[in-house]
């Protein structure tokens, strides 16, 4: 096929299914927590460090990676704060997060185009790179979401349980908004910014729709978000299309779809 | 006296004082938990029921007073594997969760192991024992979310069951259940209490259903905690009205 002669959509197609991975596992355990703003505010925080890398000259990769991870403490540390009023810790860090980015995108007057690949996703621009970070990154958050299973399926179904039943719950939410961090800054090379977190979430919301157990449920938003990715890239090279919108699209197909033929069997019966 | 001398102690709440702000709930209460009651706690709402069992796990802290569990300052205990805990919200979960029973007792059975231990097929196996002990076996494989009020109640206390504790808090656990289910969970409570000899402290609403059950009754009023012989309701001695007028409960 002649999509697999080109250097960068092999690149691309590799860097896809790692983010096809790596989103929709972090994603399932954000829905369930009802937490799927995290997505969005950290996304928004990782635009002002691309902004801040692509400014002073820096991999925009790991700059958006480092903010993100500055948001994610932010998070918590406000978390704690309003803990009666969890969203706030998110909305302030949105906001932050966005004034930033946009100082440093007017200071940064050159780069409006790599920015704009930033903000919808571009798979010419990923590099060697970006697929070592994004790879390295990929390995992380799997081994540790294997690892740390249990708990955090606990803490998402009864955090006052988990508690009490001695797991340490707010080093294990800190060390899971880190690695939603690290999730959200590498995957915006594909999807783009302001898309990042509808791969995480709608691939979630699909396979809640029929999974019969929360292993199934992990293993079908894996594959929602896998098809996803590859369709979308696939078909956002052959028609032109932006991919991140391609692929976000393509993922609300299925979930579309999923519910359809849910309603369908259900009349059925 | 006597009961003292021959008892074990287990828990032991000495003159706790507890206020939420300026709104005092607790003045100089006591109270001794021994191995194998089954004490019921009741109290009008806002009298402090909850507030009393999270005192004891130490989720609160008392501005005054001191409490013992296992002979040891609640704030220096660390051996919560022999507490369960069925917190009041427990069967109001997200019903929308993907997560069947097997799994949801899993991830308890999985917590008592310690931090990162993986499962093994003897942990599961334990699962599998306090599946059935709730009369859950069957529906190992159901999403937890499609029982009933009375089975997830059910789900909730095999979570407890599959660490083995020897106390168990009940915070109000047949709210939301129909009769029957309430019925069902009364006689499975009596079982583990009897036949396991798990001592339960339960608090709760229902004196009627509860007081035929328990061997020890506590009433949270005018900020202290006060006795009550269960056996005097079961003889007749005092009866039912007398008690919710003189605790004012509804």
């Amino acid at each position: 096929m002649e999509i697999f002669e080109y250097h960068f959509m092999q690149r691309a197609l590799t860097a896809g299914i790692i983010v096809g991975i790596i989103c929709p596992i972090i994603g399932i355990f954000l829905v369930l927590r009802r937490l799927s703003l995290i997505g969005d505010t950290l996304s928004h925080i990782s635009l002002a460090g691309v902004a801040a890398g692509l400014t002073a000259g820096f991999n925009a990769t790991i700059t958006a990676m480092l903010f993100a991870l500055g948001g994610s403490l932010g998070i918590e540390y406000l978390r704690r704060h309003y803990s009666k009023y969890a969203e706030l810790a998110t909305a302030i860090t949105m906001s932050s997060g966005m004034g930033l980015a946009v100082i440093l995108i007017s200071l940064g007057r050159g780069n409006t185009a790599s920015v704009l690949c930033y903000l919808f996703g571009s798979i010419a621009s990923v590099t060697k790179m970006d697929l070592f970070i994004m790879a390295a990154v990929g390995l992380i958050v799997v081994v540790s979401i294997i690892v740390l299973y249990w708990p955090l399926f606990f803490i998402a179904f009864d955090e006052e349980g988990a508690r009490i039943a001695g797991i340490p719950v707010n080093k294990i939410n800190l060390y899971f908004t880190v690695l939603t961090a690290i999730t959200v800054a590498v995957s915006m090379r594909i999807v783009g910014i302001l898309l990042v977190s509808s791969l995480m979430i709608i691939p979630a919301a699909t396979s809640m729709q029929i999974a019969k157990s929360f292993k199934a449920s992990v293993y079908i938003s894996v594959a929602a978000a896998l098809l996803s990715v590859v369709s979308g890239l696939v078909l956002s090279f052959y028609f032109s299309l932006a991919p991140g919108g391609t692929i976000i699209m393509f993922s609300l197909f299925i979930l579309l779809l999923v519910i359809s033929f849910k309603k369908l069997f259900a009349a059925q019966k | 006296m006597q009961r003292e001398k021959v008892m074990e102690k287990i828990i032991e709440v000495k003159d706790i004082t507890f206020s939420y702000g300026s709104k005092t709930i607790l003045e100089n209460a006591s109270l001794t938990v021994f191995r194998s009651d089954f004490l019921a706690v009741v109290g009008p709402n806002g009298s402090g029921k909850s507030t009393l069992i999270k005192l004891i796990l130490g989720l609160l802290k008392p501005q005054k007073g001191k409490i013992l569990i296992f002979n040891t300052p609640v704030e220096a205990f660390n051996q919560w594997k022999k507490i369960g805990y069925l917190s009041q919200r427990a069967a109001f979960f997200n019903s929308h969760f993907p997560a069947t029973v097997r799994e949801v007792v899993g991830a308890q059975a999985s917590a008592h192991l310690g931090f990162l231990k993986p499962m093994r097929p003897k942990d599961w196996e334990r699962v599998e024992k306090s599946l059935e002990m709730v009369g859950l076996s069957e529906l190992g494989n159901c999403l937890v979310g499609r029982l009933s009020g009375g089975q997830q109640q059910k789900v909730m206390l095999a979570r407890i069951l599959v660490a083995e504790p020897e106390l168990l808090f009940l915070d109000e656990p047949m709210v939301g259940l129909d009769p029957e289910s309430q019925e069902s969970l009364y006689m499975l409570l009596e079982k583990l209490h009897k036949e396991q000899g798990l001592t339960i402290v339960m608090v709760t609403h229902d004196i009627s259903g509860t007081v035929k059950r328990v061997n020890r009754m506590v009433c949270i009023h005018q900020n202290k905690i006060l006795e009550h012989d269960p056996q005097l309701y079961k003889d007749k001695k005092i009866t039912h009205s007398y008690i919710t007028q003189l605790y004012h409960l509804h």
